[in-house]
């Protein structure tokens, strides 16, 4: 999850707020936002207002006639077109806040995510037992803090790149399916912080001075961890994308595997980088797939997805989590069946990113 | 006071004395490691040694002595064995007198020089040893019509599922491996070629494999190197395997925890283990394939600075012994990297010439030595007098940084090195292996993790070595200090200290760094060949820069009777250092620079060679160098004196790097 004050965080430079984020001075909706108004200098600006003064006079005083005013379609799912990515992003994070819930008791004796009430993943707090033998493994990892830097500091912001290597995609061709990855990146990061509120886990910095994080530790808890929810749901979803168009890609069953490799590396990178258990990525692969199953039937048109097994750290507090986990949480047959409706804001965005890999399209 | 033969050398006598804080902490040992041995019998002895197959006793601690595979070419005077505990001992209870008096009852048996190595996890010993292996048939891929040759590589950090070997690696021994109980080996694990194919279907991929079989370590473990995307082993191996069906490999992955100590006091018993190993399993691939002997090359890319530089050492008089035996029956080569010591002031000799005469009369010689401040290991040098001279008459002496002396001689033993009323350091001086007279120094780290009662930090800064004789004595006294680099992944926090000469400048005209020899100063770039590669059958390789053909300026080298045989590119040019070979990941590459790259070039087109025309059995003179000349990317080099173009640098045949082949 982002970081304070760093160049890829909420409020850092890149960031939401941040000065070239979508809030910021140079952003979208900042004063000196892209486009018309944001490729002009300062001054430029003031230009705008005094040529429009100069010539408009020679548009007359008339009031305006409604004749030649065409209107849109209230509610078309087309209209997302229209719309700026960033304002996209706002309206799919709020169709998923009008179904998306949690349920837990005053203990907390567990978390589940919820769907429409109905639980599609179950998480149980670990003791103190397991959280020592969980840093035990941080500290192990630590060891390869040389090798995986690089790949640590470039994923506290978007990790989209990790995956699009992959997918081969690019700027001028894929504009909508980055702008689906990072709806993803966004939506499942936003759905674990009640989890993580509730859960109220310590991060390992806080238990065992010798962790000596690479990086700050985030300002939240450390049960589940936001990087393997993030990056289970966008593996699931590109899995969906790839086998979605079966003659794009040749090695597909390669490339989905590449994809599910590469989210157990970037969570088991947070284990690395000494802010996170192991036990906290085998709780967000859980919820990513999770939200990475709904978002998918969201967009497809609906259907069902499993509830996945519960997770309880407890009964393994030795256990690292290994791509042989993630695997196996991949091909779970699931449990209880839940019903997903279809949503065609979401469901433009899908048609968009997936007409993006048609070989032949229509000049 | 200590006799000349006294069983426990002084590095021993450091090691499991003091070392046992400062340095052994390191190697992260459980709970009842055992001790790992290089014995040396005054005769060949035969095999199964009867001479150590009896329970030792020592003060009430039992120490079993078990040894490893042996090969069944012949009796041999050195045999590497391990002194395994029969009930749970702590490193914290072996100290220098038990350790001595367990020695005795080796020397009792007949053993006449002793070595202690590094202790060795007892998860990874194997009980069940030695167990009957099932035969592995003959490999695919295989052309019966032509030779078959052997590359054997023993380095550390061997990946061996990697895919680029291409089902070629017939056997691997993982020595730091756990324990699988399947009594194939004494220590560690083996991987065999139908092994590695069955984990593959088992676990699907390397990382998976390597963390099955405790390759990748895990919470409160020593770190291993196959964790890391790069690893020493993975980019020699990387380099000497080929790509040739016919060639058959096979690895011996030394226990990094005994690297970690630069000074190789680590490494015999491991290294002498391998070689027998590799020749056991040689003569198994030979079987497999209906053949009787086959040529094997060996390529060891490991080296020290310190010893006597002349062949004597233990272990390398053991390699020789060994492979003198196989050359009676095939082509055995070795190939050993020259060092990459050029520029490290690590060696000096002090000649008849520098002695100077003090007031008493005495001939007096010193140099200076610095030692580093923050440096968390031991430190270690030598100083050797030539064959056939003993030390009456001569004091030799250390000085502290701040004027404490302490001297020892002309009679054998050891004293304690005193600096502010603290123990710092030991100084011996003994007779090695009953031959050449040697004096010892340690010194405690500048920095130390912890203190054992009554010993301080060494003081860092310019300690003094003098040596004080008779003025009518005469005879050259060799300096060498040990290697003493940080080994990252061990966070050992090691530093190098270095020797100090007012005549030597390290800079030429240019400003760069010089590669000749001025005549006067005792530390000399010259004459500091890796300690491992002055034995008399190994073919020695330097490194050059392939862009310039001239030796890079790290690349070691001998003298006149012993140096360097050959080189082979270890830059690729002076703004791109090292050359490119395998990482630990199939797909993955990283480029090493230093004489351990330039060593497997050389010892695959050696092996190359030997496919083409295999070398009769026998004992070869030129130790195969013969067999570089003609092939194709290797050149002749000129003579020309301490010229980095020349042979004393880059031996007779290079390797230009331009034949990809």
């Amino acid at each position: 999850m982002s970081v304070f004050g760093t160049m890829h965080g909420t409020h850092g430079t890149h960031g939401t707020h941040g000065t070239h984020g979508t809030h910021g001075t140079h952003g979208t909706h900042g004063t000196h936002g892209t486009g018309l108004y944001g490729d002009l200098a300062t001054g430029a600006l003031a230009g705008l207002q005094t040529s429009a003064e100069a010539i408009l006079h020679a548009a007359g005083l008339d009031p305006l006639p409604p004749a030649g005013i065409e209107p849109l379609t209230p509610g078309a799912p087309a209209n997302m077109r229209r719309w700026s990515p960033d304002v996209r992003a706002l309206l799919l994070q709020n169709q998923v806040n009008r179904h998306v819930g949690h349920a837990s008791d005053d203990a907390v004796s567990y978390v589940s995510l919820t769907w429409d009430g109905v639980p599609v993943a179950t998480l149980k707090p670990p003791t103190t037992e397991t959280l020592a033998r969980q840093c035990d493994w941080v500290r192990h990892y630590a060891d390869q803090r040389a090798d995986r830097a690089n790949e640590i500091y470039s994923q506290l912001g978007s990790f989209s790149p990790y995956f699009a290597l992959f997918l081969g995609l690019t700027d001028g061709r894929n504009p909508r399916t980055f702008e689906l990855l990072d709806a993803v990146l966004t939506i499942a990061g936003q759905i674990t912080m009640l989890p993580k509120h509730l859960l109220a886990c310590r991060r390992p910095a806080e238990l065992d001075v010798r962790v000596a994080p690479l990086l700050a530790t985030p300002g939240h808890g450390s049960f589940p961890s936001g990087h393997a929810t993030q990056a289970m749901a966008i593996a699931r979803v590109v899995e969906a994308l790839i086998l979605a168009n079966p003659s794009h890609f040749g090695d597909a069953d390669k490339r989905i595997d590449m994809c599910y490799r590469q989210a157990h590396r970037i969570a088991v990178n947070r284990t690395v980088a000494g802010v996170h258990f192991p036990m906290d990525s085998a709780a967000g692969a859980r919820l990513g797939l999770a939200i990475g199953n709904i978002l998918v039937r969201m967009m497809t048109g609906g259907g069902t997805v499993k509830e996945i097994a519960p997770f309880d750290p407890d009964t393994a507090p030795e256990e690292d989590f290994t791509y042989a986990h993630a695997k196996a949480l991949r091909e779970a047959a699931g449990g209880a069946d839940v019903a997903v409706a279809g949503d065609p804001i979401l469901g433009w965005l899908w048609d968009q990113a997936k007409a993006e890999f048609a070989l032949h399209a229509p000049v | 006071m200590a006799n000349p033969d006294d069983p426990l050398g002084p590095y021993e006598r450091w090691m499991f004395g003091p070392g046992k804080t400062f340095d052994l902490p390191g190697l992260r040992l459980d709970a009842s490691p055992s001790l790992s041995c290089l014995a040396e019998f005054a005769a060949p002895v035969p095999h199964p040694v009867p001479a150590v197959n009896r329970l030792l006793d020592a003060d009430g601690i039992a120490m079993r002595p078990r040894l490893p595979t042996l090969w069944d070419g012949g009796a041999t005077q050195f045999v590497p064995l391990l002194l395994c505990p029969e009930t749970p001992v702590a490193m914290a209870q072996h100290d220098p007198g038990r350790l001595a008096s367990i020695l005795d009852h080796l020397q009792g048996g007949g053993a006449r020089h002793l070595r202690l190595n590094f202790p060795v996890r007892a998860e990874t010993i194997d009980p069940t040893f030695p167990l009957a292996q099932p035969a592995m048939g003959p490999a695919s891929g295989v052309d019966p019509a032509r030779p078959l040759v052997v590359m054997a590589v023993i380095d550390h950090g061997i990946a061996f599922a990697h895919q680029a070997l291409g089902g070629r690696l017939d056997y691997c021994w993982s020595q730091s491996a756990p324990a699988d109980g399947s009594g194939a080996v004494l220590f560690g694990r083996e991987f065999t070629r139908e092994g590695i194919a069955a984990l593959r279907a088992v676990h699907g991929d390397e990382d998976a494999i390597y963390r099955a079989t405790g390759l990748l370590g895990g919470p409160n473990l020593p770190p291993m190197p196959l964790a890391r995307a790069h690893s020493h082993g993975a980019h020699v191996l990387g380099t000497a395997a080929g790509d040739d069906p016919n060639l058959r490999v096979v690895a011996v992955d030394l226990p990094s925890t005994a690297l970690w100590d630069t000074s190789g006091f680590g490494t015999d018993m491991f290294l002498l283990a391998g070689l027998h190993y590799i020749f056991d399993r040689a003569d198994r691939i030979a079987a497999a394939h209906g053949r009787v002997a086959l040529p094997v090359v060996v390529n060891i890319s490991i080296g020290w600075s310190g010893g006597p530089h002349d062949g004597s050492s233990a272990i390398e008089a053991a390699l020789e012994e060994l492979i003198r035996l196989r050359r009676t029956r095939a082509a055995t080569a070795l190939v050993l990297p020259s060092g990459n010591m050029f520029q490290d002031r690590l060696s000096a000799v002090i000649e008849d010439r520098h002695f100077e005469t003090a007031p008493d009369g005495k001939a007096q010689a010193s140099l200076r030595w610095f030692a580093p401040p923050h440096d968390m290991t031991s430190t270690f040098a030598e100083m050797w007098l030539a064959p056939g001279k003993d030390p009456s008459g001569t004091v030799f002496s250390l000085t502290t940084p701040f004027g404490e002396e302490t001297a020892i001689g002309p009679q054998a033993g050891h004293r304690d090195v005193v600096s502010k009323g603290k123990v710092v350091g030991q100084i011996s001086l003994d007779r090695y292996r009953g031959q050449r007279w040697r004096v010892t120094i340690c010194l405690a780290p500048t920095e130390p993790k912890a203190l054992p009662d009554g010993y301080g930090a060494a003081p860092a800064g310019e300690w003094r070595i003098a040596v004080r004789r008779n003025a009518n004595l005469s005879g050259p006294v060799a300096l060498r200090v040990q290697r003493d680099a940080p080994h990252e992944q061990g966070k050992t926090g090691g530093r190098q200290s270095f020797l100090l000469d007012p005549g030597y400048d390290p800079f030429d005209v240019q400003g760069a760094l010089a590669q000749v020899d001025d005549p006067d100063p005792m530390v000399r770039r010259f004459d500091g060949l890796n300690g491992l590669a002055t034995l008399a059958v190994s073919l020695n390789v330097g490194g050059h820069v392939a862009s310039l053909g001239t030796a890079a300026r790290y690349s070691s080298a001998g003298t006149a009777t012993r140096g360097v045989d050959a080189s082979a590119p270890t830059d690729r040019s002076p703004a791109r250092s090292g050359i490119v070979s395998a990482g630990t990941r199939t797909g993955s590459f990283v480029a090493l620079q230093g004489t351990s790259s330039a060593a497997p070039q050389v010892a695959l087109a050696l092996a190359q060679a030997f496919l083409t025309v295999p070398p009769p059995p026998g004992p070869v003179a030129d130790n195969y160098l013969g067999c570089l000349a003609g092939r194709p990317g290797i050149v002749p080099v000129p003579p020309s004196g301490q010229d980095p173009g020349g042979q004393a640098r880059l031996g007779q045949w290079r390797i230009t790097g331009d034949n990809p082949g």
